[in-house]
């Protein structure tokens, strides 16, 4: 049940974000951003030493993570963060004024970065390793699509 | 100077149509006061699901159990002008994990609160 809402709520934000850039496409020029928790950068996780440091202090530093899950040697803590940047331009939209149709001519981009910090820890909850997932970052507002 | 923040101001307004915030919550807010009734090595499972309901998730730990309780919260604002809308949609996460040992006593909490960082804004550039 739990586990619905779960995915309901995931389902939810990106009919938002859908929402907010089909709104936002009414206009001749649109700039939209969705950002989901802090960017974690690897000078944010350089404390972290293998074999030494426990739990506690990463999340004394990160923060309680999104996610727990079990491993036969321990469990893998994982912090996830999203950074997705939608640009578009509408270059019909400035001629409307002056022609009985109404032209379009949409240039748009849109940015997802998805990323994932993952520790994995021994069964005393001392960091084993640690890693980045490598999906692209976001590109920049830039609504050139070529 | 005045005078020229003034005119800024004005031409800014001729040309913005609206602005909207909005904002949506799953869960609860975590009671402070709830979690400090939570002591390690003395508060057994069923009074944890009294105080604070079932879990978002129950997760088998090495033999115990973790019970994690969740909430999110975002915040959306937009600024539509003439010819150009900026828009931002941001949303963060509490968490609160609940460790058990094999007698169902808490034998440790772990409790994180991203929101009360949460801002709203619609200026998508930028950090």
């Amino acid at each position: 049940m739990r586990a619905q809402v779960s995915r309901t709520f995931s389902q939810a934000v990106i009919y938002a974000a859908t929402a907010i850039i089909m709104a936002s496409g009414t206009i001749g020029c649109s700039f939209a951003r969705l950002t989901i928790n802090d960017t974690i950068v690897a000078a944010d996780v350089a404390f972290i030493a293998p074999g030494h440091t426990a739990f506690r202090d990463i999340v004394e530093r990160l923060g309680a993570p999104d996610q727990i899950r079990e491993t036969p040697d321990g469990a893998v803590v994982l912090y996830h963060f999203h950074d997705a940047k939608y640009s578009r331009v509408n270059f019909g939209y400035l001629l409307r004024p002056w022609t009985p149709i109404q032209p379009d001519l949409v240039l748009s981009t849109i940015g997802l970065g998805t990323e994932v910090f993952e520790v994995i820890f021994d069964e005393n909850w001392i960091a084993r390793q640690q890693a980045f997932t490598h999906h692209p970052s976001g590109k920049p507002h830039v609504p050139w699509p070529f | 100077m005045r005078r020229l923040a003034h005119s800024a101001i004005a031409v800014a307004l001729l040309f913005l149509m609206g602005c909207s915030f909005s904002r949506g919550t799953l869960g609860d807010e975590f009671n402070a006061d709830q979690i400090a009734t939570i002591k390690k090595g003395e508060t057994s499972k069923a009074d944890v699901l009294t105080v604070l309901g079932a879990p978002d998730r129950v997760l088998p730990m090495n033999g115990q159990e973790l019970f994690q309780y969740y909430r999110y919260d975002a915040k959306a604002g937009s600024l539509l002008l003439i010819l150009v809308n900026f828009a931002r949609l941001n949303i963060k996460s509490d968490d609160l994990y609940i460790w058990f040992n094999r007698e169902g006593i808490v034998q440790d909490v772990i409790f994180g609160k991203r929101t009360e960082k949460l801002k709203f804004q619609f200026w998508p550039f930028g950090e």
